[in-house]
């Protein structure tokens, strides 16, 4: 019996957890009325989390382009169908990897930082100063950000579907092995992608930046017991989004084809 | 004030009944041709009714059926031992807390009511941290500016000279420009009341504003309350263990344990006391001056 009321007792906190997670997501969305006064720190967050990411996004980008490339074109080079490697690269970049891996690197980057620093405000009563102050700590705090993510992260994604496009382009040039010059790699590449696979891509890449502010907010805002707690709402913030980010994607992948 | 705002305005320059509630946090103060919202002038104490205040966390009960009075206009500390539920009855207050069953009144006005639940309020509280709570992203002057930027309650030029006006006030004029990380505790603390004070508070209410603070600090922090008690109209609640801090400062003082307030009082009242807790709690807090006599 006791079993069935540990089960009863994690659904019921599971069904807490999204109904809480959804009333937050409608509030912060109800509070984008009040962007145009907040550009400032809407500003602030699009700095922190587009211009502060991009160059690590780019040479993450970069070397990702460059090992898909080197990885498919050898293969492909053992059949002779090595000037397929445009578009195996392009579609993956503009598809999956782009999207996807950027968003993990800002999930990891920027929805920790959300986590750590809403949680401290939380945990040293700054929130409730806020509140005090008749200013609610989730358009102060959780709609900037938001909005910030959902512009940021599909911007980055161009830069990185971009870098990791030309990473794949050099290594199939100056590989031995692949010896694919740009101008076919190229030529392959366009003819394979589409504007809907690019478009798919960018918003997939706005879904998963909704989810990093999101989860980063609601963890943030749910931090107790000191630097302790700070610490488990990082460490919480990031595997919550990682998870989220990997079903939302197959589930977007599924909607999209 | 202006006289078309004087026609809107009580004599505290307060504007009252339905037209304070429409206008408050709303209102842009370019309608009024004045720098400031109606409503934003002087300060007025509150009186605070405490009914039967019950609070429980987790099964375990820290309010245990609170009554407790608060003259409008009065500093009323509130003393006793740690873990006595004094900063969550502060809580109550700001709302910042729902009690459990009991309710709060101030001014007369349910707060708990639910017809004041998400109502503006016509009277301001601020409530100063036990941890300061000060944004450590922002400076001193930002702080201290917050409340009247994000309800633009004046215009720049004004809110530039509330800030220098109400840090004069705590003692620290000219200190706008520094961030949070530069400023020592007793700093922070007074950063904290400024910024309370930007809000012109008919209400406002301290939290152990004496923790992490060595006596010398204290001292400053307890003239530095004694002074805005002169000079502005409101009321003061003050949460504390320091009971030299209370008596010092208090018009009058109650007594929390467990079971709920134990005794209420002027400062002579409490000192003269005979309940045995407030004995004991005066005898522990004062023992290590005693033992030279």
């Amino acid at each position: 019996m006791k079993i069935f009321a540990v089960l009863g007792k994690r659904l019921m906190d599971l069904a807490q957890t999204a109904g809480e997670m959804v009333g937050l997501f409608l509030e912060t969305v109800y509070y984008f009325k009040e962007a145009p006064r907040n550009i400032p720190a809407i500003a602030r967050q699009l700095s922190e989390v587009g211009i502060g990411t991009l160059p690590i996004a780019m040479l993450m980008a970069l070397f990702i382009g460059m090992v898909l490339a080197l990885q498919t074109g050898a293969e492909l080079a053992l059949y002779g169908t090595q000037e397929a490697i445009g578009a195996i690269v392009g579609l993956s970049m503009v598809k999956e990897l782009g999207p996807v891996m950027t968003s993990l690197l800002v999930a990891g980057r920027v929805g920790s930082s959300m986590a750590a620093e809403v949680g401290a405000m939380e945990v040293y009563e700054e929130i409730d100063a806020l509140k005090t102050l008749e200013i609610s700590p989730v358009r102060y705090l959780a709609m900037p950000r938001l909005l910030a993510c959902l512009l940021a992260v599909p911007a980055l994604v161009v830069f990185t579907m971009i870098v990791g496009i030309a990473g794949g382009g050099l290594i199939a040039e100056i590989n031995p092995v692949i010896q694919v010059p740009f101008s076919v790699y190229y030529d392959n590449m366009i003819r394979a992608i589409e504007y809907q696979d690019i478009l798919k891509g960018l918003l997939k890449a706005t879904v998963f930046g909704g989810i990093i502010a999101h989860v980063g907010c609601y963890v943030g805002f749910k931090t107790s017991g000191g630097a302790r707690g700070i610490g488990r709402s990082t460490t919480r913030a990031v595997v919550l989004s990682f998870l989220m980010i990997f079903i939302a994607n197959y589930f977007l992948t599924r909607l999209m084809m | 004030m202006n006289d078309q705002n004087n026609h809107n305005s009580d004599s505290n320059g307060r504007s009252s009944g339905l037209l304070s509630k429409l206008t408050h946090g709303f209102a842009p103060s370019i309608l009024h041709g004045c720098d400031c919202q109606p409503g934003y002038g002087e300060a007025r104490g509150v009186s605070i009714r405490v009914e039967n205040l019950v609070k429980s966390f987790g099964g375990n009960p820290v309010l245990k059926g609170i009554n407790l009075e608060i003259k409008a206009g009065e500093v009323f500390s509130i003393i006793g031992p740690s873990g006595t539920g004094k900063s969550v009855l502060l809580k109550h207050i700001v709302k910042l807390e729902k009690p459990d069953s009991g309710t709060i009144y101030i001014d007369g006005q349910d707060i708990f009511a639910a017809d004041k639940e998400n109502a503006p309020r016509d009277y301001r509280y601020s409530m100063v941290f036990q941890s300061s709570a000060l944004f450590n992203s922002l400076s001193v002057g930002e702080n201290v500016g917050l409340w009247l930027r994000e309800k633009r309650i004046c215009n720049e030029a004004r809110i530039r000279r509330i800030i220098r006006e109400k840090l004069r006030l705590v003692g620290l004029q000219g200190k706008e420009a520094l961030m949070t990380s530069e400023l020592s505790g007793g700093m922070k603390k007074r950063v904290a009341i400024a910024r309370s004070l930007a809000m012109n508070p008919d209400l406002i209410l301290y939290d152990e504003p004496t923790a992490e603070l060595d006596p010398v600090t204290s001292d400053e922090l307890a003239r530095v309350i004694l002074g805005l008690k002169e000079q502005l109209n409101m009321t003061t609640v003050i949460v504390s263990h320091d009971l030299n801090f209370a008596l010092y400062l208090s018009d009058r003082v109650a007594m929390i344990n467990p079971d709920g307030i134990v005794e209420v009082g002027t400062p002579a009242e409490i000192k003269a006391s005979q309940n045995p807790v407030v004995r004991k709690f005066i005898y522990t807090t004062t023992k290590g001056l005693k033992g030279d006599d």
